[in-house]
């Protein structure tokens, strides 16, 4: 029988190599797992920098909004500051432009107040005819050029009975400046109670003007007729005229359309602020409150107007009972305020006045220093004249008397102008009024679309909270983790238990992801549902304060009923006074 | 509803060659006066039965306003007279405003939100105000005449 040798296998090798690899797959299973954990960590990092970003971005916010307060306080101050450096100095060429007056124009101040120091001397008997003559002899001397001395040479020639000369003094003053020396000696002839000469006077002064282009001084026989100063048959001659003016004038409707857009600057001036406090979300929540707050102020013009009309017509009339003594005050405003040398000067000082008056704002002075720098305009037409006199009684030295007649004959203009005010300020108001509340936004014209506006609202909202859950999800990281463990185990296949815990852990990672994006998802209807109640509360809100203003509105809108109707019971014949005359006066 | 007639019988149809050859030519001058005069209460009270009845107005009602029309602005050329006449519609069932296209001798009302034509969108907010009878719309020019015929003007 053979042997047969068998040996037995050497596996000495092969156990040391299946050794070799479960070592390596354990070192490389701890691999797995450490890079597992970095990923964890890395997933938490990311999550703690997300946070930490949400605090930078809230932070940044509000240092932006900080940042944004300041900047506006700071330009409130710098507004303040310019202003209050336009203020001081106003004030300082206020001073300048009085001196530079008084330097160049002062000297007619004496001639000016010897007018009157002459006229009520005379009345007095208390001068000698030589101290007259001598006096306005020399002032004659001091003063070339200027219309008012020869005036004074004249009279005092007249007082002391030399035709020759007065007619001599007279021809100059003439030629110095016929108007005024007209208007003059009208005045003074009525004062000395010479109908006739003070009646062709006044035609002589009215041959010599054009309505388009009159003289300011004009100003002076409005307040005199107005005042009842001039006789009987004068009192006609300026009513025929004033009317003949008017009905030449109104037949040109470029005058007319002039006038009517001069008295809209003129009216839209006495709009004041409404106080828009109470509509406290509506300046917050719609585009529309600029035009809606336009709206209220425009309303104040109505009482604001009527307050002012009250305070012309019944006001009290400031003249002397005295006819003497009124007219010295017209010849004294003839005298003193109508020179046209100073104009340039007296337009400056109006401007400054205005920069002062409105407490350094430059440019609330140059508009409300526009309408008024009409008055120093060297001509003007009678229609304008009426407009000044009307609404800057004091700047162009009339009296009240001499206002009321000219609102009066400016009636039909001041209506026509208002009326057009009125439709422009409720055609812009706003018909319907957006409310925008974040994203969202609503039209109503008059809040009876509430119900509507909130359903809206409330539709919004649920569309935006679907979406922002649908972005709620388990992000890439989550998937890798899970094919990580998947294939770990798969790899450690052979080693059952090594395999279970790396499936275990991965699913249970996972498993953690998806519970933390649930906890989220639910979490997103409870803040809308807040967001949704907040701002409905405010929507409701809004409404209200829409209802207020559409009552408020009518109701100051409904005021200019009372002004209108007060306008219309102005009638210019009640206007022209008769403190003076015994007859009954031939009135407009 | 929209009532187009575009029949072209010469006694309705406004052309210059069916205008008086005697009458004078008023400059536009002149005519920014006359349009500022009031309204007469016959014009005042046509344009008032825009509302009557139903919202299709019926041939002869439509042939008496532009009658009315012709003679309220017979002293002012004809390209000076107003585009369109706006006013409150009362029909109800949501017509907020009905419109009168002169020239197209159109009339038609108008539901809230719907866009107007020949450019009175301008005028719907005022024509809605119960302040004012009716909106003459122009070139440059609303104006806005009350009940008792008082014109106002806005520049556009």
């Amino acid at each position: 029988m053979s042997e047969k040798i068998i040996h037995n296998a050497d596996l000495r090798n092969i156990e040391y190599n299946l050794s070799n690899l479960s070592n390596n797959v354990s070192n490389l299973y701890n691999s797995v797992n450490i890079a597992n954990n970095n990923i964890a960590q890395i997933a938490n990092e990311i999550n703690q920098t997300n946070n930490n970003f949400l605090v930078v971005f809230s932070k940044v916010e509000e240092v932006d909004t900080k940042l944004e307060k300041f900047y506006q306080e700071f330009q409130t101050f710098v507004a303040k500051d310019i202003m209050s450096k336009e203020l001081q100095l106003a004030e300082t060429r206020l001073v300048k432009v009085r001196q530079e007056l008084e330097n160049k124009f002062g000297h007619y101040e004496k001639v000016r107040k010897h007018t009157i120091g002459i006229l009520q001397a005379v009345d007095m008997g208390l001068i000698r005819k030589e101290t007259i003559t001598t006096s306005t002899e020399e002032l004659l001397l001091s003063t070339p050029g200027y219309w008012l001395a020869p005036c004074l040479v004249t009279l005092s020639a007249w007082i002391c009975d030399d035709q020759n000369l007065a007619n001599k003094a007279l021809n100059e003053a003439i030629r110095r400046n016929d108007e005024k020396t007209s208007l003059f000696f009208a005045l003074i002839n009525r004062r000395v109670s010479r109908y006739e000469a003070c009646e062709a006077w006044l035609k002589r002064y009215f041959a010599m003007q054009d309505p388009k282009k009159l003289e300011r001084e004009m100003i002076i026989v409005v307040d005199a007729y107005a005042n009842g100063m001039f006789g009987s048959d004068s009192s006609g001659e300026c009513s025929k005229k004033m009317k003949e003016w008017m009905s030449e004038l109104s037949e040109k409707n470029e005058f007319i359309q002039e006038q009517r857009e001069n008295w809209k600057k003129s009216l839209r001036l006495r709009e004041g602020k409404f106080n828009c406090n109470e509509y406290t979300y509506l300046s917050q929540y719609s585009r529309d409150w600029n035009a809606i707050e336009k709206a209220l102020n425009s309303t104040t013009l109505h009482d604001n107007l009527l307050n002012f009309l009250k305070g012309v017509f019944e006001g009290e009339i400031n003249i002397s009972p005295n006819l003497k003594v009124a007219l010295d005050d017209m010849l004294t405003n003839l005298v003193t305020n109508f020179d046209k040398e100073e104009l340039p000067l007296r337009k400056q000082e109006n401007y400054i006045q205005a920069i002062i008056d409105c407490d350094g704002d430059k440019d609330l002075a140059k508009k409300k220093s526009e309408l008024s720098e009409r008055i120093y305009d060297e001509y003007i037409s009678f229609t304008q004249l009426l407009t000044n006199a009307s609404m800057f009684g004091s700047e162009v030295h009339s009296s009240r008397a001499a206002q009321r007649l000219s609102i009066a004959l400016s009636k039909s203009w001041i209506v026509e102008a208002y009326d057009d005010i009125i439709a422009e300020n409720r055609l812009n108001v706003p018909a319907n009024i957006q409310i925008d509340i974040d994203e969202w936004n609503g039209t109503t014209a008059d809040g009876s679309n509430e119900q509507e506006l909130i359903k809206d609202f409330d539709n919004h909202c649920d569309k935006k909270m679907k979406e922002e859950i649908a972005k709620i999800k388990l992000n890439t990281a989550s998937f890798i983790k899970v094919i990580i463990g998947i294939g770990l185990g798969a790899l450690l296949i052979s080693n059952i238990p090594y395999a279970f815990i790396a499936w275990v852990v991965s699913i249970g990672i996972f498993a953690f992801d998806y519970w933390k994006v649930i906890k989220k998802k639910k979490a997103v209807p409870g803040i809308y549902a807040d967001y949704k109640e907040k701002n409905v509360m405010g929507i409701k809100a809004l409404i209200a304060e829409i209802v207020d203003f559409r009552r408020q509105y009518e109701k100051e809108d409904k005021k200019c009923e009372a002004t209108r109707d007060y306008i219309d019971r102005i009638v210019p014949s009640h206007y022209v006074y008769n403190n003076f005359n015994k007859n009954r006066n031939i009135i407009i | 509803m929209i009532l187009n007639n575009k029949e072209t019988t010469n006694s309705s149809k406004l052309t210059t060659s069916n205008m008086n050859t005697t009458r004078n030519e008023i400059t536009k001058i002149d005519s920014d006066k006359l349009l500022r005069n009031k309204r007469s209460k016959k014009y005042i009270d046509a344009l008032s039965k825009l509302d009557s009845g139903d919202v299709c107005i019926d041939k002869s009602l439509k042939e008496e306003l532009l009658s009315i029309i012709r003679e309220e602005f017979e002293q002012i050329e004809m390209t000076l007279w107003p585009i369109g006449i706006i006013s409150k519609c009362y029909l109800g069932d949501n017509y907020e405003v009905h419109t009168l296209n002169i020239s197209l001798q159109i009339i038609e009302h108008f539901k809230t939100n719907e866009k107007l034509p020949y450019g009175m969108d301008v005028a719907r907010n005022i024509a809605s105000n119960k302040n004012y009878a009716f909106v003459e719309v122009y070139n440059n020019y609303l104006r806005v005449v009350s009940n008792e015929g008082i014109v106002s003007e806005i520049k556009i």
